[in-house]
C-alpha cells in the first residue's frame, strides 16, 4: 500500500458517485430531475425515499447503465461505468415479471449471468421446486428472489433494490434482509423504499428526493 | 341473506406436465371465507400460499390444468363458467397484481372507457365517469392520453385500480393492488376501497402488507400453505392479538415490530415431506405430539383458528 500515491487510495475508497445528474425522456420533455448528486461508499447501505413519480426508479436505471444521463456523470471508483459486459451495478426492479424471459425455467433464469452458489440460493430461500417452473407458475415473491440471486451471482459492487421486498410477506422480507445484510462480501446497497420503518431498520443513512 | 361472496372448503390442485407420471400440486388445500356487502376483508399470507390462485378461482380464470373442489357462491348462486362469463368485469371486478394487465399499445383513456362500458356505465356518461375516476386516484387528465410505459409504477397501478372501480361492480377483488405505491398513495387507494365497501359493495383485498391494511379491514383471513389458519378482526391483528402462531410470527416480522424472521420456509406444496399433521408444525415453537394430527378450523370467540395449541394473551 505504501507504494501507492495518496490520491489513488482516496479514489479507491470512493465507491459509486453521481455528480449533478439530470434526466429527461426527450428534449421536448421537462427534466425529471436535475443537479442530483449522491455517493455510495463500498459496503454502505443508502436509503432513498420520496413520493412516486419523482424519478427514483429512473435514477436506479441510470446508475445501473440501463439509461444514459442527459446531464452529469456517474463514476465507480473514479472511472466511468463500463458500457458492455456484466455491469458492476445491478438493479432489482419492482416488477420481477417483466425482468425475466417468460419461456425460461427458474434454473435458466438464475444462471443467465453466472451460476449462483448453493450457499447463496439457500440464504435467499430459493427452493429446488422453483427451478423447474416457468415464471407464470411462480408467485411475485418467488420470482423476485430468483432475480435477486441472479443479480448477486455476478458479484456486483453495488446492488440497487427498488422496492425489492414490497411483494414479499413480512417473514420472507425479514429473512431476505437478514440474508442480504449478513452476506460476505456484500455489495453496497441502494435501497429505494416507501417504508420508513424498513429504511430505519436497514439503511445507514436516508436520502429524500 | 346470503353473503356477496362465499368460499366453502375450496381446494385447487394443478396437474403438472409430464408424460410418464402425472403429479398433482396442491396449491389450496382448504380455504373458507366470506365477504358480505359493506365489508372489507383482507386475505394475507406468504407468497406462494395461494392467495392469487384463490382470486383466479373466484373469477374462473384458472388454467386448464387446475382442478377445483369445494363451492364458490356469489349471492347464493354457484359460480359456474356460464354464470361467471356474465358476471366477470360487470359485477365482479379485479384490481390485478401485475402491470402487464394494461394494454401496452393503447392509451390509458380508451382502456378506461372500455372498462366502464363492460362495467355497465351508460354510453353518454362513460367519459365523465373516467375523468372522475382518474381524479379520485390523483391522476391528472393528461394521464388519459399517455401510454402505459410512460407512467411510473405507482401511476400505472392507480390507473389499473381506476379501471376496476370505474364500473358498477358489486364485488371487488384487489390482488396486491398497492405494491410499490408510496404510503400516502397506498392509504389513499385503500381508503377508496374502504369507501366503496361503505357504499354497500364487497371488497376482498389480497395482500401481504399488514401494516396498512389492518386499520381498514373489518376482518383478516390468514392463509398458510393453502389453508385458512385464522380469521380475526383487523383491529385485533393490528395489535398482535392473534391465536395462531403463524399469524403472530407474521406480525412480529414487521419492521415496526421486532423485524425478526421466523426460520424456515412454507412447504412447496408438491406433497414431499408433508405428513398428515398440522402444516405449520415444522416451523412452530409451540408444536407438540398432538400436532401430528391435522387440526380442524375451530370457532373461537372472535373468529376462527386452525390450531391445537392456540396462543392466549
Amino acid at each position: 500500500m505504501g507504494a501507492l500515491p495518496p490520491a489513488a487510495i482516496m479514489v479507491r475508497a470512493e465507491g459509486l458517485r453521481a455528480d449533478a445528474l439530470g434526466f429527461r425522456w426527450s428534449p421536448r420533455d421537462p427534466f425529471l430531475f436535475r443537479c442530483l448528486s449522491l455517493t455510495l461508499a463500498a459496503g454502505e447501505v443508502l436509503g432513498l425515499a420520496g413520493p412516486s413519480g419523482r424519478g427514483k426508479t429512473t435514477l436506479a436505471r441510470l446508475l445501473a447503465g440501463d439509461l444514459l444521463p442527459v446531464e452529469g456523470r456517474i463514476t465507480l471508483d473514479g472511472a466511468p461505468l463500463p458500457r458492455r459486459g456484466l455491469h458492476p451495478v445491478q438493479w432489482i426492479a419492482q416488477t420481477p415479471e417483466l425482468a425475466v424471459n417468460p419461456r425460461w425455467t427458474g434454473a435458466r433464469i438464475l444462471s443467465e449471468g453466472a451460476a449462483p452458489s448453493p450457499v447463496l440460493l439457500d440464504a435467499i430461500g430459493i427452493q429446488p421446486a422453483w427451478l423447474t417452473r416457468l415464471p407464470a407458475d411462480l408467485s411475485g415473491g418467488e420470482l423476485q428472489r430468483l432475480c435477486l440471486a441472479r443479480a448477486l451471482a455476478v458479484a456486483p459492487r453495488v446492488l440497487i433494490l427498488d422496492e425489492a421486498t414490497a411483494m414479499l410477506d413480512a417473514i420472507a422480507a425479514a429473512q431476505l434482509w437478514q440474508a442480504l445484510l449478513t452476506l460476505s462480501p456484500r455489495p453496497a446497497l441502494l435501497v429505494i423504499s416507501h417504508d420508513d420503518a424498513l429504511l430505519a431498520r436497514v439503511a445507514d443513512r436516508v436520502m429524500r428526493v | 341473506m346470503s353473503p356477496l361472496l362465499s368460499v366453502d372448503h375450496v381446494s385447487v390442485r394443478f396437474r403438472s406436465a409430464g408424460w410418464w407420471r402425472q403429479r398433482w400440486v396442491t396449491v389450496l388445500a382448504d380455504v373458507s371465507l366470506s365477504v358480505a356487502r359493506g365489508e372489507m376483508v383482507a386475505l394475507i399470507g406468504a407468497s406462494g400460499a395461494g392467495k392469487s390462485v384463490l382470486a383466479q378461482a373466484v373469477l374462473g380464470v384458472l388454467p386448464s390444468t387446475a382442478a377445483v373442489s369445494g363451492v364458490i357462491q356469489f349471492e347464493g348462486t354457484v359460480l359456474t363458467p356460464p354464470v361467471l362469463a356474465r358476471l366477470r368485469g360487470r359485477r365482479i371486478a379485479l384490481v390485478p397484481q401485475t402491470l402487464t394487465h394494461l394494454d401496452p399499445v393503447r392509451r390509458i383513456g380508451p382502456q378506461l372507457v372500455a372498462a366502464a362500458r363492460r362495467g355497465g356505465v351508460p354510453a353518454d356518461l362513460r367519459v365523465a365517469a373516467v375523468r372522475t375516476e382518474l381524479a379520485r386516484y390523483g391522476l391528472g387528465e393528461a394521464v388519459a392520453r399517455q401510454h402505459p410505459h410512460t407512467l411510473s409504477g405507482g401511476m400505472a397501478r392507480r390507473a389499473l385500480a381506476a379501471m376496476a372501480t370505474v364500473g358498477q361492480a358489486d364485488l371487488l377483488l384487489a390482488d396486491e393492488a398497492t405494491t410499490g405505491l408510496d404510503p400516502e398513495a397506498t392509504l389513499h387507494a385503500l381508503h377508496l376501497l374502504r369507501g366503496l365497501a361503505d357504499d354497500g359493495r364487497g371488497v376482498l383485498v389480497i395482500t401481504h402488507d399488514l401494516a396498512t391494511v389492518l386499520r381498514l379491514a373489518d376482518r383478516v383471513v390468514v392463509l398458510y400453505a393453502g389453508q385458512t389458519v385464522e380469521e380475526v378482526a383487523g383491529s385485533a391483528l393490528a395489535q398482535g392479538a392473534v391465536r395462531h402462531p403463524y399469524s403472530h410470527a407474521l406480525w412480529q416480522a414487521l419492521p415496526s415490530q421486532s423485524f425478526q424472521p421466523l426460520a424456515g420456509h412454507p412447504p412447496a406444496g408438491d406433497g414431499d415431506g408433508e405428513g398428515d399433521g398440522c402444516r405449520f408444525r415444522p416451523r412452530c415453537a409451540a408444536a407438540g405430539p398432538d400436532c401430528a394430527t391435522a387440526p380442524p378450523l375451530r370457532r373461537v370467540e372472535e373468529g376462527w383458528v386452525r390450531c391445537h395449541r392456540p396462543r392466549s394473551w
